[in-house]
């Protein structure tokens, strides 16, 4: 068992490295202590402006106070420091309000940068068994799963950082998926229609066209009879890029 | 994979790739990782790694074990870990004697533990259950550090009672020595007699920074030197057949000259233990 002085020692030490507020530490140095906090410190700041280089831009005043308020308040959970930055979305949508009011496609923002990060990064998954040929409107179909949509209330996947801080608010959605020849990221920009048609058809066991209805039916476009030929282009378009097959 | 004793290997980072795959600038017996940084990657740099691996042994190096730290270990992490090694058939996993969490918060980077008794039965007990959950020894190292925390024991005698009590392996890191000999004005070679010398399983060698007249920070960012080597050949007359690593985790140099500092490590491996054949990577 520890002793209880022991265990107030090292925790001491650790809260010194999270927030960089002096204390006292039993035999220490005191000296020697702020080149713990920079170490700890630089490789935090690290992880989080590598994950995140736009919002670095968009966040012109406050990004640095941002990651220290997270590093001291936060208690990083992830052992893969590579993970870390993904909590830094939870942390900012809890504990930040006044900065999202200043930056209201903050949260947007994050979220689309950790998602091309977790994507190039994350395990590789097995392409389900599929069929050969082109999905028609009436097949069912498998998605690539090394694909992932995100609904966005601010167009942070297709506005320049510096024209973001102008931007409405609205209704995105960006499809995201690893190319499995080149591991490379990809994006697309597509409608809110086909979103719902992607997270329709990836919970349900429906056709191309039945997954088309519900969504259509859920936006109030089913008396436009053009979604179903435009859905069409769209499941074509996605087939040339090999995200979305016919079933067996 | 076997590696072979007095074997001389490179600290594995991204940017050394395809310098390693094409193995003519630089030429090392095996490569380290931290599998933090591999557990659950895939894509691209997966297929990376498995090239890497497939012309060279993978040893792994921990970073968020915290062995020493108060809060609980951590057993789905190790669980992970154990599966990475099994899948890269990892002959030696090795982890620092610091802690790296602590009130249930990461810090990603080693810190230095109290010189206490109580720490060595609570860390002692510690590996028994990390090496019982890994089916492999835990190889530990001692770390540098810049300021001792409420101490009651030396240095020395901390890791030695460590070793000696758990049964564990000793990553003898020679730089760390080096560094903490200078920073806190200690005799490195009676440090290094002062430990349990059969124990050492895997040794370090790197470069570091003084930043201050009195303080040398371990930064792995710069060649080894010339006073690290001597003490690395005072160790090795006194330790059996190692493997030998070089870190450089930062400025990283031609791959040449890298390849330089390995072949120097290499060579006074091989005049040292004589007996020990270098490894069949380097011929
Ligand atoms: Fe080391």
């Amino acid at each position: 068992m520890l002793r209880k002085s022991t265990i107030e020692a090292q925790s001491a030490l650790s809260t010194y490295c999270r927030n960089g507020i002096e204390t006292e530490l039993e035999g220490a140095k005191l000296d020697r202590l702020p080149h713990y906090r920079r170490l700890v410190y630089n490789v935090v700041v690290n992880a989080l402006n590598t994950a995140y280089p736009i919002t670095q831009k968009y966040v012109t005043e406050g990004w640095e106070d941002l990651q220290h308020r997270f590093f001291s308040s936060h208690y990083c959970q992830h052992p893969q420091i590579w993970r870390m930055p993904e909590e830094l979305i939870a942390y900012v949508a809890e504990n930040e309000a006044e900065l999202i009011a200043k930056y209201p496609a903050l949260i947007d923002l994050l979220r689309f940068e950790w998602q091309e990060v977790f994507l190039f990064m994350m395990p590789d998954l097995e392409l389900p068994k599929h069929g050969d040929a082109a999905p028609n409107l009436g097949d069912k179909v498998v998605l690539e799963p090394e694909m992932q949509l995100l609904i966005l209330t601010y167009p942070v996947h297709k506005t320049h950082p510096s024209k973001l801080i102008d931007a409405q608010p609205g209704q995105y959605a960006s499809l995201a998926w690893r190319e499995r020849e080149t591991g490379k990221v990809q994006f697309m920009d597509i409608s809110i229609f086909y979103a719902l048609f992607l997270e329709v058809i990836s919970s349900e066991e429906l056709s191309v066209q039945q997954a088309g209805a519900k969504a259509a039916l859920h936006l109030g476009l089913s008396n436009d009879e053009s979604w179903s030929s435009n859905l069409q282009h769209f499941v074509n378009k996605l087939q040339e890029k090999r995200l979305i097959f016919k079933s067996e | 994979m076997n590696i072979t004793e007095g074997a001389i290997g490179v600290g594995y980072r991204r940017a050394m790739t395809d310098a390693l795959l094409d193995g003519t600038e630089i030429r090392p017996d095996f490569v380290e990782l931290a599998p933090e940084n591999w557990i659950d990657v895939g894509g691209t740099w997966k297929k990376r790694l498995n090239q890497v691996a497939d012309k060279y042994p993978i040893l792994c190096h921990g970073l968020s074990l915290s062995i020493g730290s108060p809060d609980e270990l951590d057993y789905d992490f190790i669980a992970k870990l154990k599966a990475f090694l099994d899948e890269y058939d990892v002959p030696l996993y090795s982890e620092h004697l610091s802690y790296s969490k602590c009130d249930n918060a990461h810090l990603y980077d080693l810190l230095p533990i109290p010189f206490r008794q109580d720490a060595v039965d609570h860390i002692v007990n510690r590996i028994r259950i990390v090496q019982d959950m890994l089916a492999r020894p835990l190889v530990l190292e001692n770390v540098s550090y810049y300021t001792p925390v409420a101490a009651e024991m030396s240095e020395v005698d901390f890791v030695s009672a460590i070793v000696k009590e758990s049964g564990c392996k000793l990553l003898l890191d020679v730089n760390n020595v080096y560094v903490n000999a200078f920073n806190h004005n200690y005799d490195p070679k009676a440090y290094i007699d002062g430990l349990p010398l059969d124990s050492v399983a895997y040794m370090h060698m790197a470069g570091h920074h003084k930043v201050q007249p009195d303080l040398i920070i371990d930064t792995h960012g710069a060649p080894i030197i010339d006073p690290v080597y001597e003490l690395f050949e005072y160790a090795t007359e006194r330790t059996k057949p190692v493997p030998v690593l070089l870190e450089r985790d930062f400025n990283l140099p031609e791959m040449a000259e890298l390849n330089g500092e390995l072949n120097r490590l290499r060579d006074i491996a091989a005049s040292q233990w004589v007996n020990s054949s270098s490894s069949s990577h380097a011929s």
